[in-house]
């Protein structure tokens, strides 16, 4: 009896090749089933993963619906009738993402919007270490009797992200703690320290390294920021419409705390205006007939008060210009640990999405500089700025 | 035969500890931690961790 003849017009099941492969051999395979150059593939997964993002959430999609060549099932292999269930589960997931984003959009600065967030990284980090328990344990072999490659990566890409994700949640707590008793958290990076040396020598103690390190990062950063989480979370504004409203300090833990001096009337001489933020945003909205002063201290982010802006950290900034007489002198003596501080003379926002680039002045400052703050019309020229 | 202790474990733990006393020192405000000094404090250590760890894998026979 003789095998038919292989159809050659027929196309070949998509699978994942083993040969030609740069990571998971989506592209070699996408290559060979449509008979193209995988470079062209490559091209279009880099470029969507850059501008949108869509890429990597595509190749990883594909890296878990189609299968390895040689293997048996993909590494999420589903009857047909499963498929159904899974669309249903996956709309579910994704109705409640948008609203959970649209929830954590309208209170991102608060307390509420924090809470979302860490919740959400509590969830991938059970979420992967579930998916790396059932890759773990679950028996699906390719046709040579183990684990497929693919779901070896699955596997080991489930345990980096459970273990990633577990580790920014003790960072979380470290960060919380020192931003709220340094001592405490201090003496808690003491103690983890001795437990480490001891458990070196006992033997049990490789486990915690990694949390260890994680919660010792934290608190040095919050440390070294000057971070004081005392004052609430959540956003403030404070709109005082009369001199004897203005208040002599303002302060936030965390959030974005803003104060709009425009419709106050100040008398001539000096005022001064203390204001302290742990995370997040300030805003000074000055009038233009005042003569604004700055001196700012900031752990790690960004200072612009008018004409003037700087960036990156350990920040000690001091702008002293001088008014005219009888010209009103405010003196804003801002102290934030990390994020923002702004003086303007109309409404602004900092847009954080511009955070991360090189730009003039320090890491954080490339879009900042772009943003108009206004002008400091009302001192006298050639004053100078020191940082 | 007693283990010999584990070198990564242990000098992780010697930097964590001394970045603990660093941080109470802070707290306690001997000194004034900026990001200036504690940012080369914490790429050393890392990097006397992993030579330390490098050293004594080769020494083990794993390097």
């Amino acid at each position: 009896m003789s095998t038919p003849e292989p159809d050659p017009n027929r196309r070949q099941r998509l699978v994942r090749t083993r040969r030609g492969r740069l990571i998971g051999g989506v592209c070699s395979g996408l290559g060979a089933h449509f008979g193209v150059d995988p470079i062209l593939f490559r091209i279009a997964f880099v470029g969507l993963a850059i501008f949108s993002g869509i890429g990597i959430a595509l190749y990883l999609a594909l890296l878990l619906l189609v299968a390895e060549e040689g293997a048996a099932h993909a590494p999420i292999y589903l009857s047909r009738s499963s498929w159904r269930s899974v669309l249903g589960a996956l709309a579910i997931v994704v109705a409640a993402g948008i609203v959970l984003s649209a929830i954590g959009h309208g209170a991102h600065r608060g307390a509420w919007g924090f809470g979302v967030g860490l919740g959400s990284l509590a969830l991938v980090g059970v979420l992967a270490a579930l998916l790396w328990q059932w890759l773990r344990t679950s028996a699906v072999t390719g046709t040579d009797g183990r684990a497929s490659a693919d779901r070896r990566l699955l596997r080991c890409a489930a345990f980096v992200t459970a273990v990633l994700a577990w580790m920014a949640l003790l960072a979380a707590a470290g960060a919380w703690l020192a931003g709220i008793d340094l001592q405490l958290a201090a003496w808690a990076v003491v103690v983890l320290g001795v437990l480490l040396v001891l458990g070196a020598y006992a033997g049990w103690a490789r486990w915690l390294v990694l949390p260890g390190v994680a919660f010792a990062l934290a608190v040095a950063t919050i440390a070294a920021a000057h971070v004081d989480l005392h004052g609430g979370t959540g956003e403030r504004t404070y709109r005082p419409h009369a001199f004897g409203e203005v208040r002599g300090g303002y302060e936030l833990g965390a959030g974005r705390l803003e104060i709009d001096l425009r419709n106050v009337a100040f008398p001539a001489g000096t005022t001064r205006l203390h204001l302290r933020l742990g995370v997040g945003e300030a805003v000074v909205l000055v009038p233009k007939n005042v003569c604004v002063a700055t001196s700012a201290s900031i752990g790690g982010g960004y200072v612009g008060a008018l004409e003037n802006r700087s960036g990156g950290l350990d920040i000690n900034w001091s702008e002293r210009p001088v008014p005219p007489l009888g010209t009103p002198r405010l003196l804003v003596d801002g102290s934030v640990g990390l994020g923002a501080l702004l003086v303007a003379d109309h409404p602004v926002e900092h847009d954080w999405r511009g955070w991360g680039g090189w730009g003039e002045g320090g890491w954080f400052a490339s879009h900042s500089h772009r943003m108009a703050l206004g002008t400091n019309e009302a001192c006298l020229p050639a004053t100078g700025v020191s940082r | 035969m007693r283990r010999p202790p584990s070198v990564t474990v242990l000098f992780t733990g010697i930097a964590v500890l001394l970045l603990g006393v660093l941080l109470v020192l802070d707290a306690n405000g001997t000194i004034d931690l900026r990001f200036a000094y504690t940012a080369p404090v914490l790429v050393g250590a890392f990097g006397a961790v992993l030579l330390a760890s490098g050293l004594s894998s080769r020494r083990r026979g794993r390097g």
